[in-house]
């Protein structure tokens, strides 16, 4: 794959004169060459199409729509149903036919109930996904910030409490630093401490932090929907599901399933 | 609140400019028998609703390129795109056969689709990649490629050096590249036409 790291450095324009000469020569002679930097670029260009994403956005919000249009509409018919079963009922005709129409009713009311109304514990479990910490882990660190990053190995690892001791500490000395109060507050979902989870997600909010916002306004949401604060979780996910971020759909999608 | 009927003209410039009464009225009046047909066809509902959105993909591809002329109802030419955009996946994926009774919607303008077809499926394929690597990486490479400096990247993502946000994109490409190459289906989208005849039989 050395051929494809040269691609990206030619692309990105992190390449010295003579090495974008020698390349562009070989570019020219090898075809794997110019056919992996076409793919590039195609790549390049289909996430630069922001008009594109946006339709994708807005096709899935209308299938949506329509999907919603359609289970109404079945409830609507289930509820004729029902109102026909009653009078058939009491004019004491076709019985049978009408006891098995309403047991089919009642069972598929209920399934549908079951199906369509999830707990929260239910919803949480299925939108809940650890924050991945792929991306600070792996930077090249100072000193400074040595604690910051073994707590977060800690974190990425799995080891909850030795994360949350060490996040503690941090935060003893410098109760600004966002990060740590980030991921203790995800390390809290993970050992179920919801409360403290919230503390911290909050904290981020209120200092507007850039860089953890998007996701501390998720994983708070969640926290509120696991211990049914469900005007709290309402209102949070309303607020993400009205912009153009990476939670939108999954916010709206829980919009709709939360009791 | 929508229309409760478009002319075609307006469909057509309701999804030009992602009017989304105009992609409701869309799924109304063409999703329920596209499943219908889909599902007649050895295919399930998931199938109908993913190639339903990419033939809307396509269309909208078409509109904003100006390369789209109607020469039959917008319904009746939806139904051609997205009878021979399952065709082609039957045909390549399955090797099953499907019956199609309506030849006559096959004109050499729908023929001419395949390609924009092959793009969607690329691109698709592209974004099932894309949406495989973290959520940062996918941030970081967006955020470039909207035009965004590094040093404006590098405090958006709150990274400790400029450095580290130039490492951390060469990385996150890499992987995505890396994983388009290794799809299986890479080769065959690659070019606008492989080696395979696409070319509508006549039943």
């Amino acid at each position: 794959m050395k051929e494809l790291e040269k691609i990206i450095q030619y692309l990105d324009g992190d390449m010295k004169v003579e090495e974008k000469q020698l390349f562009e020569l070989e570019l020219k002679s090898n075809p794997m060459i110019s056919q992996q930097l076409r793919l590039t670029l195609q790549v390049d260009q289909l996430l630069a199409d922001n008009e594109l994403f946006t339709f994708m956005e807005n096709i899935q919000i209308a299938k949506k729509q329509f999907e919603n249009e359609e289970l109404s509409a079945l409830n609507e018919d289930n509820k004729d149903i029902n109102s026909k079963f009653k009078q058939t009922f009491f004019l004491g005709r076709k019985f049978l036919t009408a006891a098995a129409v309403i047991l089919v009713v009642v069972i598929s009311s209920v399934v549908y109930n079951i199906i369509s109304v999830p707990t929260n514990d239910r919803l949480f479990k299925q939108y809940y996904q650890k924050y991945d910490a792929d991306i600070l882990t792996r930077s090249t660190v100072t000193n400074d910030v040595n604690a910051l990053i073994s707590a977060i190995q800690q974190y990425d690892k799995g080891n909850y409490p030795i994360a949350i001791a060490k996040f503690e500490e941090i935060l003893k000395i410098d109760n600004n630093n966002t990060t740590a109060h980030f991921f203790v507050g995800v390390s809290y979902i993970e050992t179920n401490d919801y409360e403290k989870a919230i503390k911290n997600l909050s904290f981020i909010i209120d200092q507007n932090d850039t860089a953890f916002i998007e996701h501390a306004e998720w994983y708070l949401a969640l926290c509120y929907v696991k211990i049914k604060q469900t005007s709290k979780a309402n209102k949070l996910l309303t607020k993400i599901a009205g912009r153009q971020t990476f939670y939108k759909l999954m916010a709206m999608d829980v919009l709709k399933k939360l009791k | 609140m929508g229309k409760e009927n478009y002319t075609d003209l307006e469909i057509i410039d309701g999804i030009r400019g992602q009017d989304s009464d105009v992609l409701l009225f869309i799924y109304r009046n063409n999703f329920r028998s596209v499943k219908h047909y889909i599902e007649n066809n050895s295919g399930s509902e998931k199938d109908a609703e993913d190639i339903f959105q990419d033939v809307l993909i396509t269309l909208f591809d078409k509109i904003r390129q100006n390369s789209l002329t109607l020469q039959c109802s917008f319904h009746t030419y939806l139904f051609s795109v997205l009878k021979i955009a399952w065709l082609r996946q039957l045909m390549y994926k399955d090797q099953k056969t499907v019956s199609i009774e309506n030849c006559d919607e096959y004109s050499n303008e729908t023929l001419g689709l395949m390609d924009d077809l092959i793009k969607t499926e690329r691109r698709k394929m592209f974004l099932q990649h894309f949406n495989e690597i973290s959520y940062d990486c996918q941030k970081i490479i967006r955020l470039i490629l909207q035009g965004y400096s590094i040093t404006e990247v590098t405090k958006v993502m709150g990274y400790l050096s400029e450095q580290h946000t130039k490492n951390r994109r060469f990385r996150c490409k890499k992987n995505l590249i890396e994983r388009i190459l290794k799809n299986p289906n890479y080769k065959e989208l690659s070019n606008e036409r492989t080696g395979k005849d696409y070319s509508v039989p006549r039943w």
